[in-house]
């Protein structure tokens, strides 16, 4: 399925273009600055050809879903050596059923309370015990971000429970 | 290649983008109203382009894959038997390092096979009794998927202890 993201970037490679073709066609430039530009605009299609991939499977810090399946958790502890301010990083999918049930990595900032609800969530994990977790936005505003990258990013709260127990199918389901 | 590298590459084809935007609105001779559109539609999807990045950032990668790395989570979609649902290996991985404080984990994703599913699911289990586990990618031994991507192969170990300075 073609996402939003695909979808936007071949859109502008396309609007590329067509504004290339325009200059080709109706401009009077020599043949030869032409011909540069078009070397140019193919040498930027493959270097974002190439940038996508490297661009996927790191965490993202936003869209963390309402309900979601705890699948890992790695914690980055703040370094006062290196000024780095750490970060909560997690795995999970969504349980919404209309969603995209791929795993997706998220990141939060680092802070003492998050560090101690995904801990537990953690602990609850390597005993086998699925942990569901719940986001919900934070409406409260707690100043100015240390680290100026985190400027935008919405505060969740998050909190875990244990995932029911998976029952014995149904007899309309089993079929 | 960092995504550092990748949004470097964007904003490079943004100005590529606006350098052919401006040589259309100075060298060319269409009526202004085409000109107008022509700025709009650019800013749009410049705009568009930018807010479509963070939409892409989570999800697994096929490629990517570190020669080792340390192993930090683990999910396996089985294929269904229709054979619409071919089946996946997700992996949560990070780059081998001994300073990891500027390490970032990284969800990567495999073609299912029986031979992989047993790999991944000793290194999963041996993860939740906190054993560390390290991966190492192997070369491919199959021919690769439809896409032309060549199939790799893992092999995990148990981390070994921390090597402490002889005396």
């Amino acid at each position: 399925m073609l996402s939003f993201g695909h979808a936007a970037i071949v859109a502008a490679y396309v609007v590329v273009g067509l504004a290339l073709l325009l200059l080709s066609l109706f401009s009077r430039w020599h043949w030869r600055l032409r011909a540069g530009l078009i070397v140019l605009t193919s040498a930027a299609y493959c270097a974002c050809y190439f940038a996508l991939p490297a661009l996927l499977g790191w965490p993202t810090d936003r869209d963390v879903p309402r309900r979601f399946n705890l699948l890992a958790v790695y914690i980055q502890e703040p370094d006062k050596r290196t000024g780095h301010a750490g970060h909560v990083f997690f795995w999970a999918s969504d349980l919404d059923p209309d969603a995209d049930q791929r795993p997706r990595a998220y990141k939060l900032p680092f802070s003492p309370g998050y560090k101690s609800v995904f801990k537990e969530g953690q602990g609850k994990l390597r005993q086998n015990i699925p942990q569901i977790g719940e986001a919900e936005p934070e409406d409260v505003l707690h100043g100015v971000p240390s680290d100026r990258q985190q400027l935008g990013q919405k505060s969740v709260k998050i909190k875990f429970r244990d995932a029911p127990p998976a029952g014995p199918p149904s007899k309309e389901a089993g079929g | 290649m960092t995504s550092s590298w990748a949004y470097g590459s964007f904003i490079a084809a943004f100005g590529l983008q606006g350098l052919l935007l401006l040589n259309v609105l100075f060298f060319t001779r269409f009526a202004w109203w085409v000109k107008l559109a022509a700025v709009a539609m650019v800013a749009i999807l410049c705009l568009a382009t930018w807010r479509a990045i963070p939409n892409l950032l989570g999800w697994p990668t096929h490629s990517g894959f570190a020669p080792r790395f340390n192993l930090n989570g683990i999910h396996i979609v089985e294929p269904d038997k229709s054979g619409v649902n071919k089946g996946a290996i997700y992996l949560w991985v990070t780059r081998f390092a001994t300073d990891t404080s500027d390490v970032v984990p990284r969800a990567l994703v495999l073609p299912f096979s029986p031979e992989l599913q047993l790999k991944v699911t000793a290194a999963g289990t041996k993860l939740r009794k906190n054993l560390p586990q390290l991966g190492e990618v192997l070369p491919a031994r199959g021919p690769g998927d439809n896409h032309g991507r060549k199939g790799i192969d893992l092999e995990f170990f148990d981390m070994p202890d921390p090597l402490f300075p002889e005396r």
